[in-house]
């Protein structure tokens, strides 16, 4: 065990990948020179054939290492602002998530796409402060949200080693924690759920960016309400059944995302527990999200859009009654 | 327009009985088998045996035709929603072709991709798109996988003059040029972009002059000309391949028919193109007729041959329609196969209730 902070685990997760596997390359803006801090040493080590420093075009970088991928490499993208993907949105959508189906499985495209500085960086305002996951769950992208150094590594290891593209966002807020990591190797195979608290009386599913938001309310809510929990790490595919043994154990559930409300990822979560664990329920599920709107720049309207500990805890004594 | 006819003809026939009769008896081949097979496909279209809308590639024949015998087995193509011609060059099956558009599960690929997704990776023919330009970054890719491999493939990354303004073409343009990729930018301007006319949506006299701010060489070609396409293209592939230098290639052809399938019920009383248009480069510039005419004035195959080709090529498609309208469907049921590599994923939602 050793204590290690998130973005040591990215640069660990990059060096693995081009050591592991020989088919692998980066691409991405600005990475020779590691600007995000991710990517670095990784020429040092692996060389510029490795670890490309593509121009501002992330349609085209992304298109090309679908071609890649057809060839049977095994390419990882970094993008330098989470909502850059936006731009790359047919590559993603239309192409890498679509070629398996639409050629009856002739094709592989085992492309790994990192998102540093997802969600609300702070002060970014509404260009830089998205975790655009939503549409790509609804679109069929397979999407990883480690909060915690821990889950990043183990998380990665299995997001490189699958043969679909994998969509990893590092959330801005939880990108400088720290966490106890195993010296020895592991991995945390996509679809499995993390109780991060047990507890008696409530379930708060929490992502990404909110989940240390969440424990620090569980801890404060303690011993007047006993909060559990859990954080599903990979959004598609979702660990439903982890979620809803929780939920049968307290019979009560809020979801927490920071992403807009409408069709968003809490939305969907809060729709399935209530079709499957319906009977179980004592009140009705809550979802705690983004308010529709953009994210303002200036901090006061910053904090008004992203649901912040207030909010959560409100939700959490709403559906205790 | 009229002395074009011989013209057209006469730059064929020069030099014709100097070049291997067995390359321009496939040229001619090839280039009969792409129109028969656009032909049938129509029939079966109208028909309504093929579910989806499909785009002719009627008239330019001589484009895939002098690009793909100008290619070797392995190197690569990447494709359009027009990509009939180009993947039955490439040497795909045509049974699965023709099975592929009807949908039919003895498809390319399994009556999943139909007419505007057909692959095949064993051929290097890393599929038509749907999307206008989204190919073009693959072929750069492929050609990104050969330069890290250090293998000679050169890859051909099909688009059309209304593709050349998309952004994702310059920036794979911009791409292939700074790293050096080895990759032929092949631009068929075959003058419109469904019913807008290359004149209002291209900036400047050529695409090919575009190549200049990439650093490549460009240049424009009678794409109605199977030699002139196939010399150009050859020797743009052999350079690519020595220099892995990218290059761009245009080629000047035309499209009879509508941009697809239901274009006429679609724009009814609103045509884009006069009659007599589509007619002059029907009657001057046909590249299969005067190639023909050109053979036959040289002397180097004679028309009992050639029909002869003709009647086999007609015999060979038919089989193909015959085998696509015989072949099954897949089951409904089977619609989720293949999404991801592994389908054992906890919540893999294949139900819709
Ligand atoms: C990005 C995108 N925009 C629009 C369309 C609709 N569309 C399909 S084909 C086409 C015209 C393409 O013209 P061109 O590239 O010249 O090819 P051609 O049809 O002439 O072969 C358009 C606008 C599309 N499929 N994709």
């Amino acid at each position: 065990m050793s204590d290690q902070s998130y973005i040591s685990t990215i640069i660990q997760s990059y060096q693995e990948s081009l050591a592991d596997y020989d088919d692998t390359f980066v691409v991405g803006e600005d990475i020779q020179h590691a600007l995000m801090g991710t990517t670095r040493d990784l020429v040092a080590e692996f060389g510029e054939e490795r670890v490309w420093d593509a121009p501002i075009s992330e349609q085209g970088f992304h298109g090309l290492a679908i071609g890649a991928a057809m060839d049977g490499k095994r390419p990882i993208i970094e993008y330098q602002i989470n909502t850059m993907a936006y731009m790359a949105m047919d590559q993603l959508v239309n192409n890498a998530q679509k070629l398996r189906h639409m050629t009856h499985g002739q094709v592989s495209i085992p492309l790994t796409i990192t998102v540093p500085q997802a969600g609300t960086p702070g002060g970014s305002a509404a260009q830089h402060s998205d975790n655009p996951y939503p549409s790509l769950l609804n679109l069929g992208v397979k999407t990883v949200v480690p909060s915690t150094p821990y889950d990043q590594l183990g998380l990665f290891r299995s997001a490189v080693a699958e043969d679909d593209p994998v969509m990893v966002f590092w959330p801005a807020p939880v990108i400088g924690n720290r966490s106890e990591v195993p010296d020895e190797h592991y991995t945390i195979p996509l679809g499995e759920a993390d109780v991060k608290r047990e507890g008696e009386d409530v379930t708060v599913v929490a992502i990404g960016e909110k989940v240390p938001d969440v424990l620090a309310v569980a801890e404060r809510l303690d011993p007047e309400i006993s909060v559990e929990v859990v954080d599903p790490r990979t959004l598609l595919p979702l660990d439903e059944e982890t979620i809803l043994e929780s939920v049968e154990k307290t019979n009560r559930a809020v979801v927490v995302d920071a992403t807009n409300r409408t069709c968003g990822t809490a939305g969907d979560i809060a729709a399935r527990i209530s079709d499957a664990a319906f009977w179980h329920l004592d009140a009705p599920v809550k979802r705690v999200t983004r308010a529709d709107v953009p994210v303002s720049y200036s901090p006061p309207e910053e904090e008004f859009v992203i649901p912040g500990e207030d909010t959560i805890t409100e939700a959490i004594r709403d559906v205790m009654g | 327009m009229s002395q074009d006819v011989p013209e057209q003809v006469r730059s064929q026939q020069a030099g014709l009985s100097d070049r291997d009769p067995d390359l321009l008896r496939r040229m001619y081949r090839m280039m009969r088998e792409i129109r028969e097979f656009e032909h049938t496909a129509s029939e079966l279209s109208s028909a309504g045996e093929i579910p989806g809308p499909i785009h002719l590639y009627l008239g330019q024949e001589a484009v895939a035709t002098g690009v793909s015998l100008a290619l070797g087995d392995d190197d690569v193509i990447a494709s359009t929603h027009r990509g009939h011609g180009h993947v039955l060059a490439k040497g795909a099956d045509i049974d699965g072709m023709m099975a592929e558009l009807a949908g039919k599960e003895t498809g390319l690929n399994s009556g999943r991709g139909g007419s505007m997704h057909m692959v095949d990776f064993s051929l290097g023919i890393f599929g038509c798109n749907a999307i206008v330009g989204a190919s073009v970054p693959h072929a750069a890719g492929a050609a990104f996988s050969s330069k890290l491999d250090g293998d000679d493939r050169v890859s051909v990354s099909f688009f059309g003059d209304g593709a050349s303004n998309q952004g994702v073409v310059h920036e794979t343009m911009n791409m292939a040029a700074i790293w050096d990729l080895p990759v032929v930018f092949l631009c068929e301007n075959n003058q419109y972009g469904v019913s807008t006319s290359q004149e209002d949506a291209v900036a400047g006299d050529r695409i090919s002059d575009r190549a200049a701010s990439y650093d490549m060489a460009g240049e424009t070609i009678n794409g109605q000309n199977v030699l002139e396409v196939y010399d150009t293209v050859r020797e743009a592939v052999e350079t690519t391949r020595e220099t892995s230098r990218p290059r761009l290639v245009e080629c000047e052809t035309y499209r009879y028919e509508g941009h697809f399938s239901g274009e006429k019920d679609l724009l009814r009383d609103r045509p884009y193109r006069d009659e007599a248009e589509i007619e002059r480069w029907r009657d001057e510039r046909d590249p299969i007729d005067t190639f023909r005419q050109a053979l036959v004035a040289a002397d180097v195959l004679d028309e009992e041959t050639l029909d002869g080709i003709d009647a086999d090529v007609e015999a060979r498609i038919e089989d193909a329609a015959e085998f696509a309208l015989e072949s099954d469907y897949p089951p409904g049921d089977r619609a989720p196969e293949y999404t991801y590599a592994e389908q054992s994923y906890p919540d893999f939602p294949a139900e819709k209730y």
